[in-house]
């Protein structure tokens, strides 16, 4: 299976609704496609919380609405944060049906009372084990955090080293939330605690927009970027379900199974798109799949070699903490990113020639996980 | 609380009843004590957690198994906590009187898992108060799980068990001389550690408190209705009322998940004396013609974001007790905007009390 086109609006604080980003979002991909609007035979659409947020359901008659006329068959899909990785999961697996799968995620979260967003968010957690008893989304976070710079013996001031590679890669992103930010050390510290030990440049921000792009049964062009291999798998819906607070059992389960259909090694991957929803998410990312040994995460991001010009170059365009984080678009725009760089088409912060690339997108805290492998057709 | 496979040992949150896995029959499990093993400080308000910081408690339980508990208290690492619904240090809270207030502090202290004394002059009463509490809490919980919190009282016709608590809340009739006889025994009776306090909206504490042996350990605790769901406490400081008095107050309003403030005595203290210049205003308002009900209400609703008007306000809180409430604070204070309202006395005087009868400044079906 193939990627033949992909799109994505400026992630951020827009004043678009839901369906105009979405339609932004469709009209980029078409244009970055070879196909038309005619060769879709299905779209698969992807969104966290429009429901509760903007008492707008029913999303794929909602899609349809932008292409009048076509009586396209099209689903919605909804795994909390890995909803975007579960649509594209989910049109490969619809392929044998379809030939061409347009893919569409997206998220209007400001405009909003926070109070109300922060709340909506803890909703990807258990109703009576965390909701009710007042864990929202960083306290999440703030408790792997915790437990995992205690057990490896780490400062704190560690994280501030994930966020200010996303913030640079940022700056090199022009759809970027935080496009215009080079973000100093010394700003991430003094940062406020919004949950101990994390601070507010630890936490991705709330952001709008939508990412799209077309899943294909057969190559089209050059541009093409093949699927070798995915891989997709769950776990108990709180953390406190769980024994390992320090890593992602479905993430670690998702990652052996793409790498088992992609037939390949994690030393194989040039470069990868990690759910760094919070600053340590993405230092228990390089752990989950296999890109250094437990405990080892911290040297591999401290020693540069996931910056844009190291051996492993992870979250090229910023990743969640600067690119942003609107959910349902969330696991497409890794996609998209993964493409762009193995086309070469990343502009100021391609990297090297990357022959293989991965995206790891995760739900809730590691409830859901989604891995992609991709290749640059060659 | 957790279910748990006979046979195969596998565990649920939910009550499952046969095992998915080998067919086994699953059984309840009960687990009270837990140590603490990991905290999150939230600095961040959200809808339903509006008030922070507050803590996160993962709290592991006898069989190695993970539990999440929010607290307004701060806990250490490897604290042994005994849970019943909460985790704060519970208390042991005397409660005299049986009206709207007691059964609404008795309420939020069940939940908050301390023990009750409850004191009435009547039998009846108490069991009645028992019956009203029990329907309240099965809202909440399972018949079993109410049947079980309603064990921690300990009902009382006398005034000696009281002697046993760590905090003795009087929520009885409104009237000086009733308050201070029962400070008067309460005062006897417990020991020194004992905090004794008012739930008074309107009465003096250094007046309830004058003659008594140990003034210094009463202060008033002003609930607010309906209390379950209202989370302020006002903290009165008495004259001769002590720090140590007021910081035992103070944890014992954290300990029920309230916030409290702390406030001086004087008329209306905070809360009335500031909204009941506004409900009475707003009468007189009526009397002067300046608009109608409805209009007045809606103005303040829209204009200044109250969630009420006042005359819905005040029909919720009954006519005949607002009235009560503006003549104290227009004899303890002599100011004019307390000067009650025509309308509002013409109202009380034709049995228009409010929601309760039915009828006030709106009518209810």
């Amino acid at each position: 299976m193939f990627i033949t086109g992909i799109g994505r609006t400026k992630f951020g604080i827009l004043d678009k609704s839901l369906p105009e980003m979405l339609y932004e979002a469709m009209q980029k991909t078409l244009q970055d496609s070879p196909l038309k609007i005619e060769d879709i035979d299905a779209v698969v659409i992807s969104n966290f919380l429009a429901g509760p947020t903007t008492s707008q359901l029913h999303l794929g008659s909602l899609v349809t609405s932008l292409l009048p006329g076509t009586n396209l068959p099209a689903f919605r899909v909804e795994a909390a944060c890995a909803s975007g990785g579960t649509a594209v999961y989910m049109a490969g697996s619809l392929l044998s049906d379809y030939e061409n799968i347009m893919v569409l995620g997206g998220e209007k979260l400001t405009g909003q009372m926070n109070k109300k967003i922060y709340k909506n968010i803890a909703m990807a957690g258990d109703l009576l084990r965390d909701q009710k008893e007042g864990l929202i989304f960083p306290a999440q976070y703030a408790l792997v955090a915790a437990k995992y710079l205690k057990k490896f013996g780490l400062p704190p001031e560690d994280l501030a080293l994930v966020s200010r590679k996303n913030y640079f890669n940022a700056s090199k992103n022009p759809l970027a939330h935080f496009n215009y930010r080079d973000l100093t050390a010394d700003a991430i510290c003094s940062s406020p605690h919004i949950c101990h030990p994390l601070k507010l440049f630890d936490c991705c921000p709330i952001s709008d927009g939508a990412a799209g792009l077309i899943v294909s049964r057969n190559s089209l062009s050059q541009r093409d970027i093949e699927i070798l291999g995915r891989g997709a798998a769950t776990d108990a819906i709180s953390i406190s379900q769980r024994k390992d607070f320090t890593g992602f059992s479905a993430a670690r389960c998702a990652a052996k199974r793409a790498y088992d259909a992609a037939d390949i090694e994690p030393a194989d991957i040039d470069l990868a798109e990690v759910h760094d929803c919070f600053s340590v998410a993405e230092v228990i990312a390089m752990e989950d799949l296999s890109f250094c040994r437990k405990g080892e995460a911290m040297d591999l991001i401290r020693s540069g070699e996931t910056s844009l010009s190291g051996r492993l170059p992870v979250n090229t365009d910023g990743g969640l903490l600067a690119d942003g984080h609107p959910v349902g678009a969330t696991g497409i725009a890794q996609i998209c990113e993964i493409v762009r760089q193995l086309r070469g088409e990343a502009g100021e912060r391609q990297v090297s020639r990357p022959e293989i690339g991965l995206t790891h997108n995760v739900g809730g805290v590691g409830g859901t996980a989604v891995v992609h492998i991709m290749r640059r057709c060659i | 609380m957790k279910y748990c496979c006979q046979d195969c040992g596998r565990e649920w949150d939910y009550p499952v009843l046969v095992c998915v896995f080998c067919g086994g029959v699953v059984s309840k499990v009960d687990i009270s004590r837990y140590v603490v093993d990991e905290v999150v400080s939230v600095n961040v308000p959200s809808e339903d957690h509006p008030l922070i910081p507050y803590y996160v408690l993962m709290l592991k339980d006898s069989d190695g198994s993970y539990h999440f508990q929010k607290s307004f208290q701060r806990h250490n690492i490897g604290d042994i906590v005994n849970v019943c619904r909460s985790l704060q240090k519970t208390y042991t809270i005397g409660i005299v009187g049986t009206g709207i207030t007691g059964k609404g502090i008795a309420e939020v202290a069940l939940l908050s898992g301390s023990r009750i004394v409850w004191k009435s002059r009547s039998r009846s009463a108490l069991i009645n108060a028992i019956e009203v509490l029990f329907k309240k809490l099965s809202k909440r919980m399972s018949p079993d799980e109410a049947e079980a919190l309603l064990e921690n009282i300990t009902t009382t016709t006398e005034w000696e068990p009281l002697s046993a608590s760590d905090f003795v809340i009087e929520s009885i009739t409104e009237d000086l001389y009733v308050k201070r006889d029962t400070f008067r025994i309460l005062d006897q009776i417990c020991p020194l550690h004992v905090v004794l306090a008012t739930n008074t909206s309107s009465l003096q504490i250094s007046r309830i408190s004058e003659g008594l042996l140990h003034p210094e350990r009463v202060a008033g605790l002003h609930f607010f209705n309906p209390i379950a769901r209202m989370q302020l406490v006002e903290i009165v400081r008495g004259k001769k009322t002590t720090d140590e008095t007021i910081d035992k107050c103070r944890a014992l309003v954290a300990s029920l998940n309230k916030v409290d403030v702390v406030v001086a005595d004087t008329p209306g203290f905070i809360v009335n004396r500031l909204l009941f210049v506004m409900i009475n205003t707003a009468c007189r308002m009526l009397d002067e013609g300046v608009a109608e009900v409805e209009d007045i209400d809606r103005a303040m609703k829209l204009g200044a974001n109250y969630p009420m008007g006042p005359f819905e306000l005040a029909d919720l809180i009954g006519l005949d007790l607002c009235l009560e409430i503006i003549r104290n604070l227009h004899e303890s204070s002599q100011g004019r905007e307390y000067e009650a309202s025509l309308a509002l006395k013409k109202l009380v005087s034709a049995g228009c009390l409010g929601r309760k009868t039915g009828r006030g400044f709106y009518q209810y079906p």
